[in-house]
């Protein structure tokens, strides 16, 4: 029997695609603000191109701090499959589900395991996808703070410079794009994968909610 | 970010004797107007109004002598040369001199015994202010530094004891500065990390520049306190601005117009040093507006980047100097950032085209195999 079953609410789907489109943007104009590549040769009161890149860095830096506190916020709230516990395979259940969807990533078993929500092996990538935004945001306000003597950017990530200094903040700032990139990758072939293997709308999903089962009932 | 303000009434000067400015100047043969614009040039230093030029210009003239002693530990005497760099010693030079230098051993005419007699009678006195340059070490007992038999550390105590403030300045005596530098062989550290019961103020620099040294005495003088200062107990007057924000160059920063390369067109004119590795947007510093040498010139202006000398530890963490960010540690050399991490997006690339053509073939394999069970 197909069931079609409301597995992520819109608040997850919203900072779903949020992500994608301010870490695009993030990746695109934080490399050009590391490695500025195009230079300008016009009359220099005309052009603001580094300071375009930065206004939109910023605007998109915000887009993704607040879409992952909404996000973390609805783990709390939101349904099953948004919770904390579809991320980390704590539960002795989920954690036996973790081999066995391991090997069957690594062609060590046959049978692909079914789940509504995440996979456990996808969760915990997300769970790592979390603390790359949590780093990439710590590091990027602290960054932010920096032109700041006081008030409220130098208090809140001002110890991030002192702690780390400028450029550790910045190595690692430059070194997690590359992370995020990587990470797209695999994600999106996963999601594929998924979809194509389980017949189950993963990709779909993700626009309209909706998942299938074709899990007999039990 | 904490904002110190030491309480003037903590800072009486009592050690001072009474003399007089002016006519001490005027034996030098400073003008009163070389005096006033003097005083005019410290108001806008400390960031103070116009008018309280004035205010200076009195407290100065009836100022007690403060003395002052400068002691000299782990440094390259960079500092004491920044201090005496002009060619016409200036007014500025001059007001510190006469007002206060008691001690210096560098610059001062007395030598060995005598010269330590005379800085033992200021410290006993009291009431002083310690200026130190380079950093003291602490490895093996302090005896990486030893003068007339005595480590840098007790010198630094014995001279401290009894006095108003001391200023540490250069990047040394701030911070520790280059003698600090990974690995730090000598373990050596700056006075703040020593002295806790007098007030440390840093002037940090490499080296110091001296019209920070001149306006931080001017201030205690005429306000009988010491400027507000940062955490890292700098004052805000001299170290409150980051040198991205003041820097001429900005807005080709701004507009998108690097130096790619020494002496290319962009460099010749005067485009934004950021690609050269300039840190002069994690810098904090007031060289762009108090500049060098009188106000000739700064690094950046003479088109050479910042290399961020009054930021902590500025020798391992601001490096590679003509670079925007460090290597690939275990990279190799030439591994920078972006290399790396474009190949591991091509690894990642490469495992998931590997894994689906693995899948493609598991897939068939099960249809095959489903194929023959029916
Ligand atoms: C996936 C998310 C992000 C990516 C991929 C990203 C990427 C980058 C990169 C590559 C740089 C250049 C670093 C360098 O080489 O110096 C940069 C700079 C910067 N980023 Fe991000 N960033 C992200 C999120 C954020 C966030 C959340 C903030 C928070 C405000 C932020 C603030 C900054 C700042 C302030 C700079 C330095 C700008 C300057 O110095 O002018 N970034 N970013
Ligand atoms: S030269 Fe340095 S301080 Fe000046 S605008 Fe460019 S990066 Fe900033």
């Amino acid at each position: 029997m197909l069931r079609r079953v409301y597995v992520w609410e819109a608040p997850v789907r919203i900072f779903h695609w949020a992500h994608v489109a301010s870490i695009a943007v993030l990746a695109f104009t934080g490399y050009y603000i590391g490695n500025p590549f195009i230079t300008v040769p016009d009359e220099t009161a005309q052009t603001y191109l580094m300071g375009w890149m930065r206004a939109i860095h910023f605007g998109a830096a915000f887009v993704f701090g607040l879409g992952f506190l909404v996000r973390v916020y609805w783990m709390f709230v939101g349904n099953q499959y948004a919770s904390w516990r579809d991320w980390l395979p704590v539960s002795r259940d989920r954690w036996g589900f973790f081999g066995r969807q391991l090997k069957y990533y690594l062609f060590l078993a046959k049978e692909r395991p079914h789940y509504m929500g995440h996979n456990p092996v996808a969760g915990l990538s997300y769970a790592a996808f979390g603390v790359m935004v949590l780093v990439q945001g710590l590091t990027g306000f602290a960054l932010y703070a920096e032109p700041y003597a006081d008030g409220f950017w130098r208090a809140a990530f001002g110890w991030l410079l002192t702690l780390f200094g400028n450029q550790t903040l910045r190595w690692v700032h430059h070194a997690l794009m590359w992370l995020f990139a990587a990470f797209f990758v695999v994600h999106l072939y996963m999601a594929i994968l998924a979809d194509v293997e389980e017949r189950n709308a993963a990709i779909t999903g993700i626009v309209s909610g909706v998942k299938f089962n074709h899990a007999p009932d039990h | 970010m904490t904002r110190e303000q030491i309480d003037p009434l903590e800072l009486s000067l009592t050690g001072g004797e009474p003399f007089n400015l002016v006519e001490a100047l005027a034996r030098r043969g400073v003008s009163r107007r070389e005096f006033l614009k003097f005083c005019t040039i410290m108001a806008g230093v400390l960031a103070l109004p116009v008018e309280k030029a004035s205010r200076i210009a009195r407290a100065l003239e009836n100022t007690p002598r403060v003395p002052l002693v400068w002691l000299e530990f782990q440094d390259c005497a960079g500092c004491t040369e920044s201090l005496l760099r002009a060619s016409r010693p200036t007014v500025g030079e001059l007001v510190l001199d006469v007002l206060s230098v008691d001690y210096h051993e560098t610059i001062m005419a007395p030598a060995g015994e005598q010269a330590e007699a005379s800085k033992a009678a200021t410290v006993e006195k009291g009431g002083h202010i310690v200026v130190v340059e380079g950093s003291i070490p602490l490895k093996d007992g302090g005896l990486y530094c030893c003068i007339g038999g005595k480590t840098a550390k007790d010198i630094l105590f014995e001279t401290v004891e009894g006095a108003i403030a001391v200023i540490a300045v250069g990047n040394c005596a701030a911070f520790g500065g280059i003698p600090a530098a990974s690995p730090n062989p000598t373990e050596a550290v700056g006075v703040a990390d020593l002295v806790k019961d007098v007030p440390v103020v840093n002037l940090p620099g490499c080296p110091l520049n001296v019209v920070n040294l001149t306006a931080t005495v001017v201030h205690f003088l005429t306000f009988g306190s010491l400027p507000a200062m940062d955490h890292l107990k700098r004052p805000l007057f001299a170290y409150g601005k980051r040198i991205h924000d003041n820097c001429e160059r900005r807005p080709h920063f701004d507009a998108g117009q690097f130096v790619e390369e020494w002496g290319d067109e962009g460099h010749r004119l005067g485009w934004c040093l950021y690609k050269m590795g300039c840190k002069g947007p994690e810098t904090y510093h007031n060289c762009p507006t108090v500049r060098w040498n009188e106000g000739t010139s700064w690094p950046v202006m003479s088109g050479h980047g910042c290399l961020g000398c009054s930021e902590p530890n500025f020798w391992d963490t601001m490096t590679p100097f003509y670079q925007r960010l460090p290597e690939v540690p275990g990279f190799g050399v030439e591994a920078t950032i972006d290399k790396v991490g474009l190949g591991l997006t091509a690894v990642a690339a490469a495992g998931v085209a590997a894994h689906a053509i693995g899948s493609a073939v598991r897939k068939k394999a099960a249809g095959a195999s489903q194929e023959k069970e029916e």
